[in-house]
């Protein structure tokens, strides 16, 4: 046996990703972070735009923004921007979400020039190149993006389907972050224009560059590159009408599939404000592991269920706990629910273990601990942290959250937000077998 | 020199940006020299008891990752038991010493570790990443998953009915179905990469079945450790000792896996999957060993016809058509004889368009440009260091160098290896490895939409496949 755990970290510093952060004339803001494992460095840009920001009868339009993104800029002609990446050992990427856009470029430290040279001559210069075919081309690619993960995917319009029905038409969350056909359709070479005028400009963006470098040199050449982009008009993010979840509202999906499949939704608190923390913690206590809970009962002992997951959803404007689970052959979804209810019920007027939490506390430990090596990992941390905490230097604050945790504050949490009257109820089943879904 | 040269145009722009005019961008900046990077030799060493450790330290941040590797996988489960080697690796995650399947899963997840057992087509593994505080703990209980597994009866039970039940599951998934029918299709329905549990063999396996290819395969004699992180050697060594030093006996396992034959002619396999609104796609032939001469020409050909972004399947398919979110393509490299492959998810309404496309890219690979090669070459060579950032990625690379016996100076000499080819061998490459007039082509989706389209091409004969014919009936479950 070994002592009563201690902390996973040899000595019990504060977790900390060390960093240097400026402000440009025009407003972007600037966060370097020096690991020198690789002669690597990551150059990952957020622009505080998401789907959220869309306006009616454009969802997806900033997931599609995204992709033109990377189709050429003034100087950067089209394909180059991959072209000129790989010629110097690099990858990129990108990806949107409802709160922020990302885009990233992993290259030989050697070359973080030209990273520099391609994100701002993209934030300055787009629309120089931006033309009505490219909008098209990447139309059609996107709609093949939503084929593939959506419409010809088992369960894939489970999301869809639960956002419409757990926020109130008008709320930004309302929709998925890859829109609905006809929208994307929709979309024009105007909207373009407008969405890059409003949302890109430096004052609304963050370049975060974590890698093989040496800060003082490395902030003047982010100088050269990006100081002569003009500020652009401030930026309002959306806010979200005042909504509660109320009652319970039962859906039903018939879909190709052999199994049934619950979705459980509830409302909970935005990411890193209070009570998101604990809805984490709920959520590994009732579904990671073989002891977990829902897992022990559904999977392990009564072997109703094939799997069941359940996740806290921290976003800008609030959050979203969502339980899942699989129905054995045979198996009722109504059955499923019934017994998670009554997990969940328990978790609710019973703190769970000491040994539960810590279980989950030191698991979130070591995948820091793993996060910690990946520049990439890391500049994302910083990002996500300056964007919604407020500091890029939040770290250690984010797993004092976890470690200041009671037992009694998980089930305060769960009485106060897994309110079975006030949920969604998606039921996804094979065609033609509408019996099996929750009544 | 041209280092330092970079170095002062450095200067001289930085200075230029001080009086806030803008920069030069008529063309891309050059580069700086590359840093370059020496990974460190692979050390080996053994125990008492003649067991292999390799050894690599790693520091920076304080974790360990920890393998224990044994010859033989799912290539040896006998016929009628198909199965065998994933129930004895899931049972092993299921109880060990004086844990039950629940307490052994509790502690695991209490030290914040993960310790996994896993079977391959020829090799059994059970790894442990944790902590380097947590690591006595850890090595306890990884002691007692590799030599005492409980394999209870019960615990099997289980399992049968979650894998009965996931074999029904596969039915669902389009792109499941079109790689498993290329498989079968390139090796053989019986071949190891292809062959498929059923209903039948499943409940065909006992816990003593289980024991004893647990006990002819995780032996001393056929088991090797490899070890990567924050840990110096000699505190690893005596910790393995200390654990592991008195497991004794057993004998090396031979894995047999055949070649598959040579890919000849072209046909054209249809599997209907009514409503599918697009078409899983794949291209492909049987391909050549790891060790190959030809492997960094390969790499390189792959690479420009559909191992990057700007690759020419991607290019065509997504950026110049939009008829999919990506094609790809490339080289699997087991022990044996791999294959090659090309693949995407195509539209329906465009699928007869999208595999002429297709077939033209991957006839006009044996003609490449300069500027292709320099790209290529630059993409896999230049990038290379990323692959020894983290333990997780070094343990990867090491892993393979063991598993394909590459030379002690292969990471050190790979990027000349990478820069050195040239284009006559890449072309050459393409010539020998990519051969459209004699592959195996599959597609899943609805054929009442695209069939008609699909034999318009005229590329070769039609075969129509049933999902159960290639993934055998769904199971009868209660």
């Amino acid at each position: 046996m070994f002592v009563a755990i201690s902390g996973i970290r040899a000595q019990e510093k504060a977790l900390s990703i060390p960093h240097t952060v400026y402000t440009l004339d025009n407003g972007l803001t600037v966060i370097l972070h020096e690991d020198r494992t690789v002669p690597m460095v990551t150059v990952n840009v957020w622009y505080h735009v998401g789907s959220s920001y869309e306006k009616p009868k454009r969802t997806g339009f900033a997931h599609l923004f995204e992709h033109i993104m990377f189709e050429g800029s003034g100087n950067v002609k089209e394909g180059d921007f991959d072209n000129l990446l790989e010629a110097v050992g690099g990858n990129n990427n990108g990806s949107t979400t409802q709160d922020r856009t990302d885009y990233y470029e992993t290259l030989p430290a050697n070359a973080l020039d030209l990273a520099l040279f391609l994100e701002s001559d993209r934030m300055g210069y787009l629309l120089e190149a931006m033309s009505p075919g490219k909008v098209d081309g990447q139309r059609d690619v996107v709609k093949n993006e939503r084929r593939q993960n959506t419409e010809n995917r088992p369960y894939g319009i489970a999301t869809q389907t639960i956002l419409e029905n757990f926020y109130p038409k008008g709320h930004p969350y309302n929709w998925p972050v890859i829109g609905y056909m006809d929208d994307l359709t929709a979309a024009s070479y105007e909207d373009v224009v407008e969405f890059f005028k409003k949302y890109y400009a430096p004052n609304n963006a963050v370049l975060v560059i974590a890698g093989d470098i040496e800060p003082t040199k490395t902030i003047e050449k982010v100088k050269h590159w990006f100081n002569e982009i003009p500020r652009g008009e401030v930026v309002t993010r959306p806010t979200a009408p005042a909504f509660e979840l109320i009652g319970e509202k039962k859906l039903t999906v018939e879909d190709n599939v052999q199994l049934p499949r619950l979705y459980l939704a509830y409302q909970t608190p935005a990411l890193y404000t209070p009570g998101d923390a604990e809805m984490d913690v709920a959520a590994d206590v009732l579904a990671k592991g073989k002891n977990s809970r829902l897992y022990k009962r559904l999977v392990y002992e009564l072997q109703i269920a094939q799997n069941v997951s359940a996740y806290q959803n921290g976003n800008a404007l609030g959050g979203m706990f969502m339980v899942m689970a699989t129905a054995r052959p045979g198996i009722k979804l109504t059955q499923l629910q019934s017994i998670i209810d009554e997990e969940i019920g328990k978790l609710t007027i019973t703190p769970p273990t000491e040994r539960e939490v810590q279980r989950v506390v030191n698991q979130n430990e070591s995948r820091i601990l793993r996060q910690m090596e990946s520049s990439m990992n890391k500049a994302d941390m910083l990002q996500s942290y300056y964007r919604f905490a407020g500091n890029p230097d939040w770290l250690n604050e984010d797993f004092s959250r976890y470690k200041a945790l009671q037992p009694s504050d998980i089930s305060a949490s769960a009485r106060q937000y897994l309110n079975p009257k006030k949920r969604v109820v998606l039921s996804i089943v094979p065609k033609g077998k509408a019996d099996l879904a929750v009544q | 020199m041209k280092a330092v040269f970079a170095f002062f145009m450095g200067l001289l722009l930085t200075a230029h940006s001080l009086v806030a005019q803008k920069a030069d961008r008529t063309k891309p900046p050059v580069s700086e020299a590359p840093r370059g990077l020496i990974v460190p030799k692979v050390e080996q060493f053994t125990l008492k008891n003649g067991v292999k450790v390799y050894y690599l330290q790693k520091t920076g941040v304080p974790h360990v990752s920890i393998t224990v590797r044994s010859n033989g996988g799912t290539a040896n489960d006998p016929e009628a038991k198909i199965g065998l080697a994933t129930a004895t690796a899931m049972l092993m995650n299921d109880g060990a010493g004086n844990r039950n399947a629940l307490e052994l899963s509790d502690e695991i997840d209490y030290l914040g570790i993960i310790l996994q057992s896993y079977a391959s087509t020829d090799e059994m593994s059970v790894g442990l990443f944790t902590p380097v505080s947590r690591l006595d703990a850890s090595l306890d209980l990884m002691r007692d998953v590799v030599l005492k597994p409980r394999f209870e009866a019960t615990e099997w039970q289980r399992r049968q009915r979650e894998s009965l039940v996931a074999l029904a599951q596969a039915h669902d998934e389009a792109r499941v179905i079109a790689s498993t029918a290329f498989n079968q299709l390139i090796y053989g329905k019986s071949h190891p990469f292809a062959r498929r549990a059923s209903e039948s063999t499943l409940k065909n396996i006992s816990i003593a079945d289980i024991q004893g290819f647990y006990r002819q395969t995780i032996t001393a004699a056929n088991s090797s450790f490899l070890v990567v992180g924050d840990v110096s050697k000699e505190t690893i060594k005596a910790k393995l000792e200390a654990r592991f030093g008195l497991w004794k006996g057993g004998t090396v396992k031979k894995v047999t896996i055949s070649d598959p034959s040579k890919t000849t002619g072209r046909t054209l396999y249809l599997v209907d999957k009514p409503g599918a609104v697009q078409t899983e796609l794949r291209f492909g032939s049987a391909g050549v060993r790891r060790n190959t001469p030809d492997y960094f020409a390969i790499t390189i050909m792959n690479t420009i016809l559909g191992g990057s972004f700007s690759s020419r399947l991607n290019q065509n398919i997504r950026e110049t058509h939009g008829y999919a979110y990506g094609a790809n393509s490339g080289f699997s490299f087991p022990r044996s004889v791999g294959h090659f492959i090309a693949s995407s998810a195509v539209q329906t309404d465009v699928t007869d368009k999208a595999v002429n496309e297709f077939m033209k890219e991957l006839t006009n690979i044996r003609n490449i440009s300069d500027d292709e090669v320099t790209r290529a070459r630059n993409y896999e060579a230049l990038g290379y260091p990323e692959n020894f950032g983290t333990v997780n990625a070094l343990a990867a690379n090491v892993s393979e160098k063991i598993t394909h016996n590459l030379p002690d100076n292969y990471f050190n000499t790979y990027v000349p290896n990478i820069l050195a080819l040239t284009k006559a061998q890449i072309e050459r490459a393409a010539e020998q490895y990519v051969d459209p007039a004699n592959m195996v082509v599959v597609m899943v989706g609805d054929l009442s939409k695209i069939r008609v389209g699909v034999e318009a091409l005229n590329l070769g004969p039609i075969k129509v496949l049933t999902k159960e014919e290639v993934l055998g009936a769904i199971p009868v479950l209660k």
